[in-house]
């Protein structure tokens, strides 16, 4: 049982630390998506990481320090005026850590990611924070 | 008055020559054009076996595929085969407006081919598999108006299907339920289907060409449409990659009224459809595993107001040997076909339509063009 918990507690510290990192502010440049909002940073992993037209993937969404819960994922193509024709479903890993599956790009040009999150406040007032970043889809 | 008739002479001469002129022009490519010129290819795209479908991929399931696919048999009156409407020699498609089995249904024929790249089938995309599909127009009263007993019935007693089943699938199909056994030849049918592929085209070639710098002889005008395509005339956002599809779902302003002035509701329509169906990928006919049916786009589809009036994008791949064209075959020509995107009426678009689409306002020259291309496909 002692090693059962030892287990445990090293997967947790493992994945914390796979959270952390994708949290350092040094991320440009990979293909991470950093966003902000209201001067708070969250970063996006996007599995697999070379998103193709037409094809399946799934995201990673880190808070990280940022104390609300993901509710809301989406992509739109502004210029064209229409979003995804799926519906991704969001799955909470941990506190600040979630998955987003179901996005799927059927054009290539260019996206915009969009997120939203909420905390509800002790006075019962709701907190919402919204992020959105352009990323280039190529053919 | 000679001389005026001698100067609009002069006048036009010079003009055609102009014209010469800028046609012989050498085309040349930008680097987002060539991209989307490289993403066409490469042709053919190697394919795995359906996971939905057990027959998938199966010499034997092809064969006896092949041989239900033109049995009539499987009709409720015993009349009309896949191949009534799905004519090999008019490339799996009908050259009919709109297709006619028991009576005229409401949409074109689509032209069989390439159909394992499909991730949705039909012209509003009610089916996930290609298997589930071919279930549509055996029970469908106005096309082959059989039933799963009807079907069944038919395996049982013919001593050719009964033995044929019995060996492909190793039980007697007595013992079958009829809708497993519908399910069943439904299956094989796919499994014929999905042999269905075009050769490699001129376009792939073109495609080498221009890409690679490949030597080749061809009309200018082809090159010409094709820079068209992937350039002013934004096809190939739609029309894109290899199958020259993005397999997903368009309203281009096509009227969508039917005969008995219903709406066609299209990929609307096909959502619901698809979700009360039991043949869907997810579902208990299917032979994937859940967890890798549900990590399926056709899980995560999402019905949208918008989806009213959209249709299937087809693959352009072969399109000029299966015209009319358009969910309801109004476009009779591919001329026709380049004059709608030319001169689209957007006032027609639903309310949340596509704003990419324009009138592209081509001139004759430029139609001419892009027929030239779309024929090399």
């Amino acid at each position: 049982m002692r090693y059962l918990f030892s287990f445990l507690a090293l997967c947790l510290c493992g994945f914390s630390a796979a959270a952390q990192s994708a949290c350092l502010d040094d991320v440009e440049g990979t293909n991470f998506l950093l966003m902000e909002s209201d001067g708070h940073k969250i970063v996006v992993t996007p599995n697999p990481q070379n998103k193709k037209v037409g094809e399946l993937f799934r995201v990673e969404i880190s808070l990280c320090h940022l104390d609300s819960e993901v509710t809301k994922v989406s992509a739109i193509m502004p210029a064209h005026g229409h979003g995804m024709n799926y519906r991704p479903q969001i799955l909470s890993l941990q506190p600040g850590l979630y998955k987003a599956e179901g996005f799927l790009f059927h054009m290539p040009g260019l996206w915009e990611f969009r997120l939203e999150t909420r905390k509800v406040e002790t006075d019962g007032q709701s907190r919402r924070l919204r992020f959105q970043k352009k990323i280039l889809i190529t053919p | 008055m000679k001389s005026w008739t001698s100067f609009s002479l002069i006048l036009t001469f010079c003009g055609f020559l102009i014209q010469s002129a800028l046609a012989e022009e050498k085309v040349s490519f930008s680097d987002s054009e060539l991209a989307l010129i490289r993403s066409h290819g490469p042709w053919p795209v190697p394919t795995n076996p359906d996971p939905s479908n057990r027959f998938s991929g199966s010499e034997e399931a092809i064969r006896w595929g092949e041989q239900l696919f033109n049995d009539t048999r499987l009709s409720g009156e015993g009349n009309l085969s896949c191949a009534s409407c799905h004519q090999q020699e008019l490339s799996f498609s009908d050259g009919l407006t709109r297709s006619t089995g028991t009576t005229k249904v409401d949409r074109n024929t689509i032209a069989l081919a390439n159909l394992r790249l499909n991730r949705w089938f039909g012209w509003a995309g009610r089916s996930d598999t290609l298997w589930a599909q071919s279930i549509h127009p055996l029970l469908d009263s106005r096309e082959m108006n059989a039933t799963a007993h009807i079907i069944a019935d038919r395996v049982i007693n013919y001593e050719d299907l009964k033995a044929n089943y019995q060996a492909l699938i190793g039980i007697n199909p007595l013992s079958e339920s009829p809708e497993n056994l519908m399910v069943n030849i439904a299956k094989i049918l796919a499994a014929f289907q999905e042999t269905i592929q075009t050769p490699p085209s001129k376009f792939d070639q073109l495609r080498r060409a221009v890409t690679d710098g490949a030597s080749i002889e061809t009309n200018q005008a082809i090159v010409r449409g094709l820079k068209l395509f992937v350039g002013r005339g934004k096809c190939s956002l739609c029309h894109f990659g290899p199958n020259f599809t993005n397999g997903e779902f368009h309203d281009i302003g096509l009227p969508y009224f039917l005969d008995n002035g219903e709406v066609d509701t299209g990929r609307y329509g096909g959502i619901e459809l698809l979700r009360k169906s039991p043949y869907n990928r997810a579902g208990a006919y299917s032979d994937e595993p859940i967890q890798s049916a549900e990590n399926n786009p056709s899980y995560f589809m999402r019905l949208q107001h918008r989806n009213w009036g959209e249709f299937r994008v087809p693959s352009l791949r072969n399109v000029s040997k299966t015209a009319p064209y358009m969910h309801n075959g109004t476009l009779k020509t591919l001329e026709d076909v380049v004059h709608h995107y030319s001169t689209v009426d957007i006032e027609r678009l639903h309310a949340d339509g596509e704003t990419i689409l324009q009138p592209l306002n081509l001139t004759d020259q430029e139609v001419e063009d892009l027929v030239a291309f779309l024929e090399t496909l």
